[in-house]
C-alpha cells in the first residue's frame, strides 16, 4: 500500500480578516503497518519443500500449538477419568476434588489464552508487513458462518479478499500537478498487488450526490513514478472526493485516490 | 486590528474541551499571539464535569466521574496546570495533582449469582510502571508489543483475583515441558486440517492455535481463499469446544466469571483476524458500524460472556444505552474496542483515579486561576443564541457574528468573581454568587437556573463581530445543544445537520448519599471500590468516602456513596419538563434504596429489608435524625437532561458522522467537545481534552499532533 499526502495552500489569507492556518492532516494514522511496521516488503524467505520457511515467531507459535494440544489431550484424558470415577459434583463423587479439576481446566485455559495472545501479537507483527505471496485473508461475508445463534444483518464489511498477485517490489514515487485556488489534502492508496498498467481516475464524488463531482482526473504511471493531475474550481464545495483508480485495460481496481477540499 | 496584534479567540463553553483548548493557545512559549476570552452560560466551568459547594461544603456533582489511568492528555493537562500554578502546600490541601488524583485500583462488577444473590466480582489492578502524564519527548504510538505485555500482567491478576474467591488451584498441571515441535506441513495444509479435526472438543484452544499455525503458513505459501477455509474450520471448532467447556464451568461462579474473559479474548482475537484490523487503514474505525456486543457475537463470543457482569459494566461506564434504554444497549465496536484495550492495556499507574474532592475544585478551579494568570478574560453569564455565519464562496466561509443573551449583570462591571474559599480550596458554589450580581437577592428568591437549558432571562443581548470584535471561534458546547446556540450555522450546513442527527446524546441520572455509620458496619468489608452493573434504575455506585475530609461538616461522614446511571430519554427539550425529570429521579433513589441496596450494604437495611434513613445525615441539620423516607430531600440528586448536560454516545455508525476540529470548512472556527472526531471518539474526559489540544492545534498549529497522546492509534 502506498499513501501521499500533499496540502496546497493557494488562498493566500486576506489582511482584513485572519484564517486558520492549514493543518499538516485532519485525520489520525491508523494503520497499524505505517505505524509499527517496516513498510519494505521482508525479504524472500528461503522455501522448504516448496513453502516459506517460517519465522522465529511462528515457529515459536507452532510449538505452542502442539504443547497445547498435546497438553488439552491429556487433561481431557484426566477429567475424563475423573468424571468416569465419580470424581465431579452432580455425579456423585467427591467435591473438592471435581472443583480442583475445574479450577486446573479454568488456569489452563487462561494460560493458552495468554499463549494465544501473544501468537496473535507475533502473527500481527508478522503480518502488518507485506506478504511476499499473498494477502491476508480478509474476513468473511457477514452471514457466511453458522456459530448456532442469531446472524447480525449484513453491514458494510471491508472489501472482500484481492485477488492473489505478487506485490510491488517498491511503491512508486507520487507526483501531484494541482490546479486549485482552494487547499487540497490528497490522499493515494494502491492496493500492492493491484494492476499497474495504463491507468484510469473516476470521478470523484462527495457523500452527498447534491455536490458536484471531480472529474477530469488523471492518473498516469510512468519509471516507476505515479502522476496525478487534477482541476479544482474556486466554488468546488469542501468535503471529501474519492474516486477508484482503475487499470484502463481490464477494469480492475487498482487504488483509491481521495482529495478532502477545504 | 493592529498588524502583529494578537489573534482574538472566542472560546464558547467551559468544559474540558474548551479548556484545554485555552490552556493550550495561551502556554507562556507561545509569547502571547493569543488573546482568549471564555464565554460561558451561568456561573460557573465545568461543563458535564461541573461540581459545586454546598451546606456543610458538600460536593455536589454532575455525576460520578473517575479518571482512567491511559487518560495521558487530560493528566498531562492537569500536571501542567498544578505545576504553573504552584499553590503552597502548607496553605492549601490540594497544592498538587497527586494531592488532586488517588489511585484507586479496586474496582467490581455486579454478578448475579446462581442462587439469586448479587455479589460483587472484585478485580484488584496492578500498579503499572509510570504515572499518568509522564512528560515524553518523543512519544512512540502504542504497538502491539506493549499490548502483549500489558496483557499478561491483566491475566495474571484475574488468575489472583481466582485464588482471592478461594479456589483450589493445587492441581496445576507441574509439567510444562514443550513437545517437540513437528515439522512445519505447509505443503500439505488439508492433511494438517484433517489432523486438526481429529482432536475434536477437547483440542479448543489448542485447534486455536494451529489453525492460527495452518493460517500463517498460508500466508505464506497459499492462494488467498484458502485461509478462509481454515478460518471456518476454527470457528466450528472453537464453538464446539465453547459448548463442551461451558457445561463444565457452568453452576460455578468463579469460574464462569473466569472463562467468560477467556471467551472474549477469543472472540477479540478472532474478530481481529477476520476483520483485517492488523493491516486495515481505518484501524478499529472499520468495525465502528457494528455494536460491540454484536461483533463480538458474530466472533463466536458466547451468549454468556457477551452478557456477563463484566461486558455489562463496561456498557454501564459508558452510558451506552441508546434512548436512556436499558434493553437497547448499543456502542460502536471500534471505539469499545480501542477504548478497551487503551484501559486495560496502556494505564499507568493505577487503572482508575479518583479525585480527592469535586471535579470543579480539582480541575476546573486550577484551571480557571491559571488561564487567569494569562490574562484570558471570562465572560460569565453568557448564554450564546446563534452563530452567524458568512461568505460568497465555499472558500470563504467563516463566523461573522455571535448572539449572546447577557443572563446577569456583575456589581461594578468587572469581571465575575466564580470562586468560593472551602478549607483553604479555591471551589465553585453550587450556586451563582448573588452578592456580586445586580439584583442578586431578586434572582435568588426567584430561584434562576441559570444554566438550565429552559432559563431564558436575560438583561440584555450581546452581538460580537469578526475582525471587530474576535477573530476566530472555538465552539465548545455540548453536541445536543448545537441546534439551540448554533440554528444557522446547523440549517446551512448539511454536514453539522448529519452530526447532530447521528452523534447522539443520553440523559443521565445521579445520587450523592452521606451516610452516619461507615461502610464495614454497612456490610461491605473490603477496599473502597468502584462498582458497576447493577441494578436499574442505579447501576453504578462508587464509595466516595475520601472526599469527605474536604467538606465542612462539623465530623468528616462515615460513608460518603455516589450512584449514577442512564436515565429513560424524555425527548426532546420542548416537551421535557426539568423538574418532573428531577421529581423522576427522587423516586427512583427512594424506591432503589428501599428494593435493592440491601444486596450491597446489608447494614443498611431493617430485619424486613427497607432502608434505615436514620442513616442519612442532613448537610443543614447534621445532629437531626429522620426516620422515614422524607430525609432522602436533604440529600442531593440530579437529572442531566439539559441538553448541555447529556452524554455523549457513540452508538454504532455515528463516528463517521463526526467532525474533526481540524476541519476546516470555516475558516475560523474549530470545534471542541468529546463529540468531535477526536481520535479515541468516547464520551469521556481523555476525549474532550484531545479534542481541545486538536482544536488549539487548528488555530495555532500547536501542539503537535504527534505530541496527542493516541491520535494516531489503530
Amino acid at each position: 500500500m502506498t499513501r501521499r499526502k500533499s496540502a496546497v495552500q493557494a488562498n493566500p489569507p486576506k489582511p482584513d480578516r485572519k484564517k486558520r492556518p492549514t493543518a499538516e492532516r485532519t485525520e489520525p494514522r491508523r494503520d497499524m503497518a505505517s505505524m509499527f511496521g517496516d513498510t519494505k516488503p521482508p525479504p524472500q524467505a528461503a522455501a522448504t519443500n516448496g513453502a516459506a520457511e517460517p519465522d522465529p515467531h511462528v515457529a515459536s507459535g507452532v510449538g505452542a500449538g502442539y504443547r497445547v494440544i498435546d497438553e488439552y489431550l491429556r487433561q481431557g484424558q484426566e477429567a475424563a477419568r475423573a468424571a468416569w470415577l465419580g470424581g465431579f459434583p452432580g455425579l456423585g463423587g467427591e467435591r473438592g476434588r471435581g472443583e480442583a479439576e475445574l479450577a486446573a481446566m479454568a488456569g489452563q485455559m487462561l494460560r493458552y489464552s495468554t499463549e494465544l495472545a501473544s501468537f496473535w501479537t507475533a502473527m500481527l507483527n508478522n503480518v502488518s508487513r507485506p506478504s511476499p505471496a499473498g494477502d491476508i485473508p480478509r474476513p468473511p461475508a457477514p452471514g457466511g458462518f453458522d456459530f448456532g445463534g442469531p446472524v447480525p444483518s449484513p453491514k458494510p464489511a471491508p472489501e472482500s479478499p484481492a485477488a492473489a498477485a505478487p506485490a510491488h517490489e517498491a511503491a512508486p514515487a507520487v507526483t501531484l500537478a494541482l490546479d486549485s485556488k482552494r487547499p487540497l489534502e490528497v490522499t493515494v492508496r494502491l492496493d500492492p498487488h493491484g494492476p499497474l498498467g495504463k491507468l484510469r481516475v473516476h470521478d470523484l464524488r462527495a457523500a452527498s450526490e447534491e455536490l458536484p463531482r471531480l472529474r477530469g482526473v488523471r492518473a498516469e504511471l510512468r519509471s516507476g513514478s505515479l502522476s496525478i493531475a487534477l482541476k479544482v474550481g474556486k466554488d468546488q464545495p469542501a468535503g471529501v472526493y474519492s474516486g477508484m483508480i482503475v487499470d484502463d485495460a481490464t477494469n480492475l481496481p487498482a487504488g483509491t485516490l481521495s482529495v478532502r477540499v477545504r | 486590528m493592529a498588524e502583529g496584534a494578537p489573534a482574538r479567540v472566542a472560546i464558547i463553553g467551559g468544559g474540558c474541551a474548551a479548556m484545554a483548548a485555552a490552556f493550550e493557545l495561551t502556554r507562556p512559549e507561545l509569547d502571547q499571539r493569543f488573546a482568549v476570552t471564555v464565554y460561558q452560560q451561568g456561573f460557573r466551568l465545568g461543563g458535564k464535569g461541573a461540581s459545586g459547594r454546598g451546606a456543610s461544603g458538600r460536593i455536589e456533582e454532575h455525576g460520578l466521574h473517575v479518571w482512567l489511568g491511559y487518560y495521558e492528555n487530560a493528566f498531562r493537562l492537569m500536571r501542567d496546570c498544578y505545576a504553573e500554578l504552584a499553590r503552597d502546600p502548607a496553605r492549601c490541601p490540594i497544592a498538587t495533582w497527586r494531592d488532586a488524583f488517588t489511585p484507586a485500583n479496586h474496582v467490581a462488577a455486579a454478578d448475579r449469582m446462581s442462587d439469586g444473590r448479587w455479589d460483587a466480582w472484585r478485580a484488584s489492578f496492578p500498579a503499572h510502571d509510570g504515572l499518568p502524564g509522564d512528560p515524553t519527548d518523543h512519544y512512540q504510538p502504542l504497538s502491539v508489543p506493549d499490548y502483549l505485555a500489558r496483557a499478561l500482567s491483566l491475566v495474571a491478576e484475574l488468575l489472583r483475583t481466582l485464588e482471592r474467591e478461594g479456589t483450589d488451584r493445587k492441581t496445576e498441571v507441574t509439567d510444562r515441558r514443550p513437545a517437540p515441535p513437528r515439522a512445519p506441513d505447509a505443503g500439505a495444509p488439508y492433511n494438517a486440517l484433517d489432523t486438526l479435526l481429529r482432536y475434536g472438543t477437547l483440542a479448543g484452544l489448542g485447534a486455536v492455535l494451529e489453525a492460527l499455525r495452518l493460517l500463517e503458513l498460508v500466508l505464506a505459501s497459499m492462494p488467498v481463499y484458502r485461509p478462509n477455509v481454515l478460518l471456518r474450520a476454527l470457528d466450528v471448532i472453537t464453538r464446539a469446544v465453547q459448548r463442551e467447556l461451558q457445561q463444565y464451568v457452568r453452576d460455578r461462579d468463579a469460574l464462569r466469571r473466569v472463562w467468560s474473559i477467556a471467551d472474549l479474548v477469543l472472540a477479540t482475537v478472532r474478530g481481529s483476524i477476520r476483520f483485517h484490523l492488523a493491516t486495515d487503514p481505518r484501524g478499529f474505525d472499520a468495525i465502528d458500524e457494528y455494536d460491540c456486543r454484536e461483533w463480538l457475537r458474530l466472533n463466536g463470543a458466547s451468549e454468556e460472556s457477551i452478557n456477563s457482569p463484566f461486558v455489562r459494566a463496561l456498557y454501564d461506564l459508558a452510558f451506552a444505552y441508546e434512548g436512556g434504554d436499558m434493553t437497547r444497549p448499543r456502542i460502536a465496536a471500534g471505539a469499545a474496542i480501542r477504548g478497551s484495550l487503551r484501559a486495560f492495556f496502556t494505564y499507568k499507574g493505577a487503572f482508575f483515579w479518583k479525585m480527592e474532592a469535586g471535579m470543579g475544585d480539582v480541575v476546573f478551579a486550577p484551571l480557571y486561576e491559571v488561564l487567569k494568570k494569562r490574562g484570558v478574560r471570562f465572560e460569565f453569564f453568557h448564554r450564546l443564541r446563534d452563530v452567524e455565519v458568512g461568505g460568497e464562496h465555499a472558500s470563504d466561509k467563516h463566523v461573522r457574528a455571535l448572539s449572546f443573551d447577557v443572563q446577569a449583570e456583575v456589581r461594578g462591571g468587572g469581571e465575575y468573581p466564580p470562586l468560593i474559599d472551602v478549607r483553604g480550596l479555591p471551589c465553585w458554589p453550587a450556586e451563582p454568587r448573588y452578592d456580586q450580581l445586580v439584583s442578586g437577592e431578586r434572582y435568588r428568591a426567584e430561584g434562576r437556573h441559570f444554566e438550565s437549558h429552559w432559563e431564558t432571562g436575560r438583561v440584555r443581548e450581546r452581538r460580537l463581530e469578526v475582525a471587530r470584535d474576535f477573530d476566530f471561534v472555538v465552539l465548545g458546547v455540548g453536541v445536543a445543544a448545537l441546534p439551540h446556540v448554533a440554528p444557522e450555522l446547523i440549517a446551512r450546513d448539511a454536514r453539522f445537520k448529519a452530526m447532530v442527527e447521528h452523534v447522539t446524546t443520553v440523559p443521565t441520572r445521579a445520587v450523592q448519599l452521606w451516610l452516619r455509620q461507615d461502610m464495614r458496619s454497612l456490610g461491605r468489608e473490603h477496599a473502597p471500590l468502584s462498582l458497576s452493573g447493577f441494578v436499574e434504575p442505579f447501576d453504578t455506585w462508587a464509595d466516595m468516602t475520601h472526599v469527605g475530609r474536604l467538606e465542612s461538616w462539623p465530623e468528616a461522614p462515615p460513608a460518603i456513596a455516589y450512584l449514577c446511571s442512564v436515565m429513560p430519554d424524555p425527548g426532546a427539550p420542548a416537551s421535557t419538563d426539568p423538574a418532573a425529570c428531577k421529581e423522576s429521579v427522587r423516586a427512583a433513589a427512594i424506591e432503589f434504596l428501599e428494593q435493592h441496596i440491601g444486596h450491597l450494604w446489608p447494614g443498611a437495611v431493617t430485619a424486613d429489608g427497607g432502608f434505615r434513613w436514620e442513616l442519612l445525615l442532613d448537610a443543614h441539620r447534621p445532629a437531626f435524625v429522620a426516620r422515614d423516607a422524607r430525609a432522602f430531600d436533604s440529600q442531593f440528586w440530579t437529572a442531566n437532561v439539559s441538553p448541555s448536560d447529556r452524554y455523549t454516545l457513540a452508538l454504532p455508525g455515528s463516528t463517521a458522522f463526526r467532525i474533526s476540529p481540524l476541519d476546516r470548512s470555516y475558516d475560523n472556527l474549530t470545534l471542541a467537545g468529546d463529540w468531535t472526531a477526536c481520535g479515541l471518539n468516547l464520551g469521556c474526559v481523555e476525549s474532550a481534552v484531545m479534542s481541545g489540544m486538536l482544536a488549539a492545534h487548528a488555530l495555532a498549529g500547536v501542539p503537535k499532533l504527534s505530541a496527542i497522546i493516541g491520535w494516531d492509534h489503530p
